[in-house]
């Protein structure tokens, strides 16, 4: 059963902060990424390419943890750790581009890395919280 | 030294950059909160203090995952990934000390910690072996 990301600490993913997305590696060895993420209500998503490690760790294992510092604050700041409640290709460009256009203001994402237009599978990562910590 | 950061992410690890640090629940979710860090020798380390849940997962499982974001550029980070050595109360309250006038100019207790006395808790410092370090 999802826990709703508290009111007060919505504003960490509404507001373009960039997070950090903590997975495990098969060894059992946390591995942290700094990652754009958002929040659909239920879920908080984020967004890699097929084949990347975090990639590989949410596919294997649906544990992951979010930490989201408040970026004009370092003392405030909320952990969800949570689920991957599904994972999809479908939409996942077009979430992307969302995600370049709240963070860059870039609604195009490869515009920034041409190199990767139409190289790279993108996948959207629903993480549904089930454990909310916040300070401050 | 055993381990080497590049020049370019020293600051990082020797500037007062608020870190995330993740260890492993029983259950194998990541839990992660916000920590000062420094090094010493061929450690990194960070400080808890006895009976936190950070300090019940490594106790149990040793391995600790340290993500150092750059708050003028998300995009520039150091990941250290490792295992805890020892977690030593010798030296834990001077370590909080020199963390604290390393983060906040200021003495812990007393000082940035104007709510707690040092007998009101017992001070850990966690020596952390670095086993890969990750820059971007």
């Amino acid at each position: 059963m999802a826990v709703l990301i508290p009111d007060a600490f919505r504003d960490l993913l509404d507001e373009p902060v960039v997070v950090a997305l903590v997975t495990v590696m098969e060894d059992g060895q946390p591995q942290a990424t700094p990652v754009w993420a958002d929040y659909d209500g239920t879920y908080v998503r984020v967004n890699t390419a097929r084949g990347r490690q975090k990639d590989k760790n949410m596919h294997k294992n649906s544990k992951v943890t979010v930490l989201a510092i408040d970026p004009q604050n370092t003392g405030r700041w909320m952990e969800i750790r949570g689920r991957i409640a599904e994972e999809t290709e479908e939409g996942a460009l077009e979430h992307i581009n969302a995600l370049s256009e709240k963070y860059d203001g870039e609604p195009d994402f490869y515009a920034k890395n041409p190199a990767m237009r139409g190289k790279q599978q993108r996948v959207t990562y629903k993480i549904e919280p089930l454990r909310v910590n916040t300070s401050k | 030294m055993t381990f080497s950061i590049p020049d370019s992410h020293k600051a990082l690890l020797d500037g007062p950059v608020y870190v995330v640090a993740t260890t492993v629940m029983p259950d194998g979710q990541p839990q992660s909160t916000v920590v000062w860090w420094d090094s010493e020798g061929d450690y990194v380390r960070i400080n808890t203090a006895r009976g936190r849940q950070k300090e019940k997962n490594l106790l149990d499982n040793p391995k600790i995952t340290i993500i150092a974001v750059d708050p003028k550029d998300p995009y520039h980070f150091l990941e250290v990934r490792g295992v805890v050595e020892s977690i030593s109360e010798a030296g834990g309250q001077d370590h909080i000390e020199k963390l604290s006038w390393k983060y906040t100019g200021q003495k812990y207790y007393g000082g940035f910690n104007n709510w707690k006395k040092p007998e009101d808790e017992i001070r850990l410092v966690v020596n952390i072996r670095p086993t890969k370090i990750i820059t971007h």
